[in-house]
């Protein structure tokens, strides 16, 4: 049985969809103030482009713009707090972050890899501090950490991680 | 004092962890310096990697368990009823037959042991493909044939 067109329509816009998604997700988290807000602001632009799919003449730029405008509108629906950005600067970061797509394509894939590069207990840890519903002041508590310590191993992490995948990088475009 | 941009770029990414004056320094250097700002989208980048691993990670993890646990279940359970049904097709065969019928039973046990050290493994589960978080809340029915 051929699939209809509805089906068909959404078996193309999946994969529009998971083709940018990441990098969609890194723009989006670029202009907002906690990965929270940027998983909320996500759900609601899938839910957008979707929706309007059909009016869409070239996903990628069309995908950016909406993800934008949506980013933008979250902003303004919030009370601005001393964590959010003047808009001059998100849209400058916003900018820069679609033209990375590929730098950081790279550096996710190259991820994985640089995680199995830590002692165990640090990519366990890592992991854990990103697993959804993790409450840091509670991870603390399990380790026998105060959350500050916690916070700052983590901060740790985070370097020797970006270091390593900026490493990658490096070499890939060397080779 | 010498800014550590890590370090303040990270505690900008903990939200509650700058301060007034942090965050204007870290707005400023942002604008003026183009290394900055890749450095900080860098960042962000690892920071919505390290998520999306995380999650994978858990989906991973679940039927890892459960493979495991029917593995370890399965095998010694039919390894067991095996030697359950040799023993007593044997007692019966003693209990019936004279001595110089009776099956080679050496033989048999051997055999039957190979048997069951052959038995074939189950097929182990494929780690799932990249699994679009946002995809699986717009229609998890997508999902449905990735899994493991």
């Amino acid at each position: 049985m051929s699939p209809s067109f509805d089906d068909a329509q959404h078996n193309q816009f999946l994969r529009l969809f998971a083709a940018n998604e990441a990098a969609l997700h890194t723009f989006v988290r670029s202009m907002l103030p906690s990965r929270q807000e940027a998983a909320e602001v996500m759900q609601d632009v899938a839910v957008t482009l979707w929706q309007k799919f059909s009016s869409a003449d070239d996903f990628r730029p069309w995908a950016f713009g909406v993800a934008r405008n949506m980013a933008l509108r979250h902003l303004r629906s919030q009370a601005r707090d001393r964590h959010v950005f003047d808009d001059e600067l998100v849209n400058r970061l916003a900018d820069e972050a679609a033209t990375m797509e590929e730098r950081h394509l790279t550096q996710r894939e190259a991820l994985a890899a640089c995680l199995q590069k830590l002692p165990a207990m640090q990519r366990e840890l890592a992991l854990a501090a990103y697993t959804k519903g993790t409450r840091m002041d509670e991870l603390a508590t399990q380790r026998g950490q105060t959350p500050m310590s916690l916070y700052k191993l983590l901060q740790r992490i985070r370097q020797a991680l970006l270091e390593c995948v900026r490493r990658t990088l490096t070499q890939e475009e060397r080779t | 004092m010498k800014t550590d941009w890590h370090e303040l770029i990270q505690r900008h990414l903990a939200e509650e962890l700058t301060t007034v004056e942090e965050m204007n320094r870290l707005q400023a250097a942002l604008k003026a310096d183009a290394k900055l700002r890749a450095l900080f989208l860098d960042y962000m980048n690892l920071d919505v990697a390290l998520g999306a691993l995380a999650g994978a990670a858990d989906h991973v993890r679940a039927p890892q368990e459960q493979r495991t646990y029917r593995w370890l279940s399965w095998r010694p359970l039919a390894a067991a009823a095996a030697c359950v049904a040799l023993l007593c097709s044997g007692a019966l065969l003693l209990s019936r037959k004279p001595l110089s019928t009776r099956p080679d039973l050496a033989a048999t046990f051997a055999s039957t042991e190979q048997a069951i050290a052959h038995l074939p493994a189950p097929p182990l589960a494929p780690l799932p493909e990249w699994i679009s978080p946002t995809a699986a809340m717009l229609d998890p029915a997508v999902l449905r044939p990735l899994k493991f």
